[in-house]
């Protein structure tokens, strides 16, 4: 990656508010977060700290915040294609094959002109369900697949535009252990391959380890980032990597601070 | 034979429970078998209590008198002739019905204050029988066409409405939030994402509204008609032959199912992925 410090997202004292009950909770404070162009960023936390709403702010499905949030320069207040979005469920339309699924991820024809040619169309989507792996079930309708093969159809709506950046919401968090060690290994492929700039929101302390270049630690009520690890451990990375357990420990001890560590020295 | 019986339902009852039961082949052609079985025994009872003399035939004719009746007049072409005038009443204003109801039920279920608007409105015109606006329609649109297909969309309207607003209101937020994440135009997200989604609530509408339409049709021509299946019926009460009426009544209950089987037949095509979700 050659101009691998370029800045592409930019947060500066973002805060936002949530009214509930005629009270306000504040979900987000003070939040500072820079992102470099094709970098893998994990946000981990306890559930209710308010990672899955920075994660809403950036792909523009939250407009009522306040501070700033700048991609490429330019201020979030909608969303983008240029922001690919993969929410925890598949959400696959049941009416659509996964060809069309993947397809209705394309800009509309109205606004791009070249895609509007069918055959470049047909040829995008295909490529994208090579991506992912599903180039032998475009025709089948998506309670036809599995869990793991439906999140994939809906990686690949999410990159058929090829975004500069790509948001994933608890992706793999409704699958089962394996599916999701799978899908991780999935992901840092087409990261590989597409140089995406990712940031995928976790409560998996081990996911965010093997996946993340960089991983910011939130704690809750209200939520704040608590600590930015960064994340040397070489690619591709081995779970056993002495380094790695390091990495994991200090993130665990980072959210239990009583962590049980005589499990961990039997190795 | 009380504790067998309990034996029985107790199987039934939890083979119907239990999920994914493979029916079997055998089964399978029992229920066809019993599907017909019913019928024929009312039928058969009906023709034997004729024949001894235990029904009065000008009041009710046997089974093989009506039959009788029916294939002449289906030989003569009178049937298909009657038949044909309803249907081509009831197919013009279905179709105007149908879509009056997805078009208001689709602008009420989008825009909420159409809907509040609506709903009063709606609400009183909707449980008065439709039978009850044929002199009323007559008396506007004269004693021709229009007034019967006025009648048949209009009771076509309400099922249609009613439905297709359900269905578009109970579309899921998620798949809306989707679509707004990928920047779709209003008019692609309600055909491409509303509308599909509300389609198995839309069809149950049109569906009760083909039944609904086919009654009208009956009614409407029953109180004032020349021609079509209803008029057959009432003309032939006032010559007094039973078995003309019967056998208009049986044609209409045979058309009504026809109709049904054809339009379940284009939802499985249409719902294709609904079907297969089930």
């Amino acid at each position: 990656m050659t101009d691998a410090n370029k800045e592409i997202l930019e947060i500066k004292n973002l805060n936002i508010n949530f009214t509930i009950d005629s009270g306000m909770l504040q979900v987000l404070n003070n939040i500072n977060l820079t992102i470099s162009k094709g970098e893998f960023i994990c946000i981990v936390g306890a559930s209710g700290c308010g990672k899955s709403t920075l994660l809403r702010i950036i792909g523009g499905l939250e407009q009522d915040y306040t501070g700033s949030c700048l991609f490429k320069g330019q201020e979030v207040r909608k969303p983008s294609v240029d922001r690919g979005f993969v929410f925890q469920e598949s959400r696959l339309f049941p009416w659509l094959t996964v060809e069309k699924n993947v397809e209705f991820g394309l800009r509309d024809a109205s606004e791009e002109k070249q895609n509007n040619n069918l055959k470049s169309k047909r040829k995008t989507v295909r490529q994208h369900l090579e991506l992912v792996g599903l180039e032998n079930f475009g025709k089948a309708y998506p309670n036809q697949l599995s869990g793991g093969m439906q999140q994939r159809a809906s990686i690949a709506r999410a990159l058929v535009n090829n975004p500069d950046m790509l948001l994933l919401d608890e992706p793999f968090g409704a699958l089962d252990a394996f599916t999701r060690i799978n899908m991780q290994q999935e992901i840092l492929k087409i990261w590989h391959k597409e140089k995406t700039t990712m940031i995928l929101v976790t409560h998996d302390i081990d996911e965010a380890v093997y996946l993340a270049d960089r991983v910011v630690l939130m704690s809750q009520r209200p939520g704040t980032i608590k600590r930015i690890v960064k994340n040397d451990v070489p690619r591709p990375r081995n779970r056993k990597n002495p380094e790695y357990t390091k990495i994991r420990n200090e993130i665990f001890e980072e959210f239990f601070s009583e962590f049980e560590t005589d499990i961990e020295y039997f190795i | 034979m009380y504790s067998s019986c309990l034996r029985y339902l107790r199987g039934e009852m939890y083979m119907s429970f239990k999920m994914n039961t493979k029916i079997s082949h055998f089964d399978k052609r029992l229920n066809i078998l019993l599907m017909f079985l019913t019928p024929v025994v009312i039928v058969a009872a009906w023709q034997i209590a004729s024949e001894n003399g235990k029904i009065n035939a000008s009041v009710l004719p046997s089974p093989f008198t009506i039959g009788g009746t029916l294939a002449s007049m289906a030989q003569s072409g009178e049937l298909f002739q009657h038949l044909s005038v309803s249907l081509l009443r009831v197919i013009k204003g279905y179709l105007v019905g149908c879509l009056l109801g997805i078009t208001a039920g689709t602008l009420m279920g989008l825009i909420r204050k159409f809907e509040s608007a609506m709903t009063l409105v709606f609400g009183i015109i909707r449980p008065i029988p439709i039978i009850a606006w044929v002199p009323i329609l007559i008396l506007w649109m004269g004693i021709d066409e229009s007034s019967k297909v006025t009648v048949i969309a209009f009771g076509t309207f309400f099922p249609v409405m009613l439905n297709t607003v359900y269905g578009i209101q109970s579309t899921d937020k998620k798949y809306l939030e989707v679509a707004y994440s990928l920047e779709k135009s209003p008019a692609r997200i309600l055909l491409r994402v509303i509308f599909p989604s509300a389609l198995p609530a839309i069809f149950t509408g049109i569906r009760i509204g083909l039944g609904i339409a086919w009654m009208s049709v009956v009614g409407a021509e029953l109180i004032a008609a020349s021609s079509g299946i209803g008029y057959l019926i009432s003309y032939a009460g006032q010559l007094s032959q039973p078995d003309v009426m019967l056998a208009g009544v049986i044609s209409i209950g045979i058309v009504g199912l026809l109709l049904d089987i054809l339009l379940r037949a284009v939802e499985r095509l249409v719902l294709k992925w609904n079907i297969t979700s089930k």
